[in-house]
């Protein structure tokens, strides 16, 4: 009798600690199949479960080992974090960092983002998730317990002719409309105007920001992006661009136009009107003087 | 004493400690409350019932002779409500010059547009502003009776985050209600059940044991707001909003032992609930200090306390700018610490996404 009350009291001991422990976040790494011949493009997707708690901000590391798989891309279109603070990307070789936030908190399951890498040598591996953190969407920044599963994989033999081939499926549609902001913010640039921008694309992800001041070429940018011309005189374009090339471009106008008599245009014409002005009266001029 | 008995002497405190890992972990599931939201998709073709009459073909078993016309043919429009314009009654008063005509109907449903509705409770004549991926997308201003109706079109078809607040009488934004949908191509997605939590403020933020607190808010008109003080035990109190959805509950402070406590709120209206929204901190102590909503780390104020990095009011893609550009950094100043803690790493993110407004 007193053994079964000792092995009961026990039982509901650990059955205790487990639920204390219940009250976890839980990454995980998943790929339809796990054995892949040398040559093929695979992709591993990042997930996450709650486990019935809101979640505001994820951090954390990818390894994989960099002899067995060569890094292809990233791809975060249908990724449920709003705002990237690390954008998941090879960070040294064999690691992919990230970091972001999901502003309001995230409850249930849903995708970080996917990785796409392409074997290149036979061997049995590993990719695994380390130094993960998972915050409370509570105020306070309440760190969770997280737990991970790592994905295993056997890379051998070639790759298969008749094996289906991973097709990106085309996007067409450009990134979302967003609203760049022209600020001062002392703590980054001083007195300098800067621009912050960001925007999601749902069909490839964003690939890149080219921003064009006035008559300067576009050149690729970063938010938050100090503005070269801080007079803020001429028109800003700010455009984004998917992985598929679309783009979306946002225009500016000048927050302090040019007056009238300040626009090149203005000069061009004061000259064009002053040098025909010149040959009208030389010609003119000499007309006189053919008739003597 | 025998062997056996010394074993459950040993384990009798680890089954105390079982025990209360239990009743907690338990207690923790059970008073989780979540609204629930309804999501319903006008351009599926299936009609969802209460929130959608009819959805292209699909008119819900209804015809021209159910909606109350004895002939004709009932057709659906592009917000997937009964369009009736087929539909006529078989009195001709005035039989048309022409003659013949008629037929006609079948032919394409109207085309629907990628796009998103909210509709829900916030408080009376209130400002309700929707963000799509932490970004304001729209503002609407609730009806006298706290009901708002918002409509996003031209998406593009994916997974998007949606967040809804509202703004109360003295300008207090409640907690953000958010979830995440994914957006159908040629299809509209309709959101219902919408129920913004009750706004919260106190009058004292350090109060002297034995003084009331008043603790006060708005939500819905002629609702019941219940009204949680944290502490051991929790306090619960039930209080009627009046007709302008405002509540106000003086709460004893001879209850609650010396130190720091929080009071939140939600609100039960008919079946529905809301969330629990936010959560505010007082201190029980030997003297009064009165609530400042301006003072960092107290009210809607900027500072280190808040996420409001740049003081404009709002918490949004400047304030992350900032604090990302400082994430990780030495000699980060004061004001963008968010948690004063020295650095900024992913906890002064979480604190920010948190206090969000956009």
């Amino acid at each position: 009798m007193l053994k079964n009350i000792s092995k009961f009291i026990f039982t509901l001991s650990i059955l205790a600690l487990f639920a204390s422990s219940a009250q976890a976040a839980h990454f995980s790494l998943n790929s339809k199949k796990t054995d892949w011949p040398i040559g093929q493009k695979v992709e591993v997707v990042l997930n996450i479960d709650t486990e019935n708690q809101k979640l505001n901000a994820f951090e954390g590391e990818i390894n994989y080992p960099a002899g067995l798989l060569d890094f292809d891309e990233i791809r975060d279109n249908d990724s449920l974090v709003t705002f990237w603070v690390e954008k998941p990307m090879v960070t040294s070789s064999g690691t992919i960092k990230f970091s972001g936030i999901v502003p309001g908190g995230f409850e249930g399951k849903g995708k970080l983002f996917r990785i796409f890498f392409i074997t290149k040598d036979e061997g049995d591996g590993n990719i695994s998730i380390n130094k993960i953190q998972a915050l409370l969407n509570d105020g306070q920044g309440t760190e969770v317990y997280s737990g991970s599963k790592s994905l295993d994989f056997d890379i051998s033999g070639k790759i298969d002719p008749q094996e289906p081939i991973i097709i990106d499926i085309s996007d067409t549609i450009p990134p979302e409309p967003f609203s760049p902001i022209v600020t001062k913010i002392p703590e980054i640039a001083g007195d300098d105007y800067l621009l912050i921008f960001a925007t999601q694309d749902k069909g490839s992800g964003i690939d890149y920001y080219e921003i064009k001041e006035g008559l300067r070429p576009f050149s690729k940018a970063e938010s938050p992006y100090v503005l070269k011309n801080q007079k803020l005189n001429k028109k800003i374009i700010i455009k984004a661009v998917d992985k598929f090339g679309n783009e979306r471009k946002i225009t500016i106008d000048p927050v302090y136009p040019l007056e009238w008599y300040e626009k090149s245009s203005f000069f061009a014409i004061i000259i064009l009107v002053i040098v025909i002005s010149f040959f009208l009266g030389r010609t003119s001029w000499k007309k006189p003087k053919q008739k003597k | 004493m025998s062997k056996k008995f010394r074993i459950i002497l040993y384990l009798f405190p680890l089954f105390l400690v079982g025990i209360f890992y239990i009743t907690q972990y338990v207690w923790a599931q059970s008073t989780t409350v979540s609204a629930t939201i309804k999501i319903n998709i006008c351009g599926n073709f299936i009609a969802e019932s209460p929130a959608e009459d009819c959805d292209n073909y699909d008119l819900n078993g209804e015809s021209c002779t159910t909606q109350g016309f004895d002939l004709g043919t009932l057709a659906c429009d592009a917000s997937c409500d009964f369009d009736t314009s087929g539909c006529s009654n078989n009195v001709v008063d005035d039989p048309p010059s022409d003659g013949g005509g008629g037929g006609g109907g079948g032919g394409t449903p109207p085309p629907v547009l990628t796009g998103i509705t909210f509709a829900g409770r916030a408080y009376p004549l209130s400002m309700v502003s929707i963000l799509k991926d932490g970004q304001l997308a729209a503002s609407t201003i609730a009806g006298p009776d706290s009901n708002f109706y918002v409509s996003l079109t031209n998406l593009s078809p994916g997974n998007y985050n949606f967040s809804v607040y509202g703004e109360d009488d003295d300008d207090r934004r409640s907690s953000l209600f958010t979830f995440s949908v994914y957006v159908t191509n040629g299809a509209t997605t309709n959101i219902t059940g919408i129920f913004i939590a009750p706004t919260i403020s106190i009058d004292k933020s350090i109060v002297k044991r034995g003084d009331d607190i008043a603790i006060f808010g708005q939500s819905i008109p002629d609702a019941t707001v219940t009204i949680s003080v944290n502490s051991e035990p929790e306090f619960f109190r039930n209080i009627n909003t009046d007709e302008d959805g405002i509540y106000l509950h003086n709460f004893d402070t001879a209850l609650l032992e010396y130190g720091n406590h929080s009071t939140k709120s939600k609100t039960r209206f008919v079946d529905e609930v809301s969330s629990y929204g936010r959560s505010i901190t007082f201190e029980v102590a030997d003297r009064n200090v009165e609530y400042d909503e301006d003072i960092p780390g107290e009210g809607e104020g900027c500072g280190s306390g808040r996420a409001d990095l740049n003081c404009d009011a709002y918490v949004n893609l400047i304030d992350f700018s900032i604090a990302a550009y400082w994430y990780k950094r030495p000699s980060v100043p004061e004001n963008v610490d968010i948690n004063s803690d020295g650095k900024v790493d992913l906890i002064d993110f979480s604190i920010m996404a948190f206090h969000w407004t956009g």
